[in-house]
């Protein structure tokens, strides 16, 4: 199934691409973009099932339960700059709505 | 402001518990995720939200699922379709028909005594929403085993009625 490159899922894939090393934590992405929970986590939840982004429990203090985190995978990250580039027009325009709500 | 965090993570703890196995990761995700969030109310908007990203998920695995029956004969799974369908919808038929009388008895009720509608509005959310998600919550418990679909129907319209309130009163909190 083709995923649905709505200007929610390119910022998602944009804040993915600022550092794509790095795994990034549910609640971090949705204050780095902007987006509420439930823009952000269907969207999340597509690219996982699309295997574009790889998902892991982190255990950060003992005693207390683990935090769901998340990365693209390198797939992922060929995706986003791919789209990155086809995009980038549509994209500045989704940032700009963002920022402005 | 405890109460909001508890509905927040009350809400979300359900959620998780009735989830498919498919979406219970992505419910325990969102519950931890709480644990970070500062403000209450912030809290309270996180797990509404994530709710309804859950239950989306939950539709496109059923239409996975349902996607994967169209191996088998052709008239099998119409019936099969056919009896899923009418009995969610029947679930939530009855659900509804359960709220409105409930509203209805609320409104008659603010008609004869007026004074019901002043101040904090307890007496609806108790008329309104506490008695019939107690209702709808012990019919989903004894209709699960025997009439599972329509216990579904309820169970959905039961969350669709909790989460409304809970953004209603998120909503209005301050007015």
């Amino acid at each position: 199934m083709k995923l649905r490159l709505s200007p929610q899922t390119l910022i998602v894939l944009e804040s993915f691409l600022q550092e794509p090393e790095d795994w990034k934590y549910g609640y971090d992405i949705s204050r780095s973009t902007g987006l509420k929970s439930g823009t952000l986590y269907p969207i999340l939840m597509r690219l996982a099932d699309r295997k574009l982004l790889q998902t892991s429990w982190e255990t950060v203090e003992t005693g207390k339960p683990p935090r769901h985190m998340y990365r693209l995978t390198s797939e992922g990250t060929q995706f986003a700059r791919q789209h990155r580039i086809t995009y980038s027009g549509r994209l500045k325009g989704a940032v700009f709505t963002a920022a402005k709500a | 402001m405890l109460i909001l965090r508890s509905a927040a993570s009350i809400l979300l703890r359900v959620v998780s518990q009735y989830s498919p196995t498919q979406s219970r990761e992505w419910a325990a995700a969102t519950i931890r995720e709480l644990d970070f969030i500062e403000s209450d109310w912030e809290a309270l908007r996180w797990a509404a939200g994530s709710t309804t990203a859950l239950v989306g998920h939950w539709g496109h695995d059923m239409e996975a699922s349902l996607a994967g029956h169209l191996r088998y004969p052709e008239e099998l799974l119409m019936k099969d379709i056919r009896k899923k369908t009418l009995g969610t919808m029947s679930g939530i038929g009855i659900a509804l028909a359960l709220a409105l009388a409930a509203f209805g008895v609320y409104a008659l009720a603010v008609y004869l005594v007026p004074s019901l509608h002043t101040g904090v509005p307890w007496p609806a959310w108790i008329m309104v929403i506490a008695v019939p998600e107690t209702i709808f919550a012990i019919c989903v418990v004894k209709m699960w085993q025997r009439k599972r679909y329509q216990a579904v129907g309820i169970l959905l319209a039961a969350m669709v009625l909790a989460t409304h309130f809970a953004i209603h009163i998120a909503g209005h909190w301050n007015d």
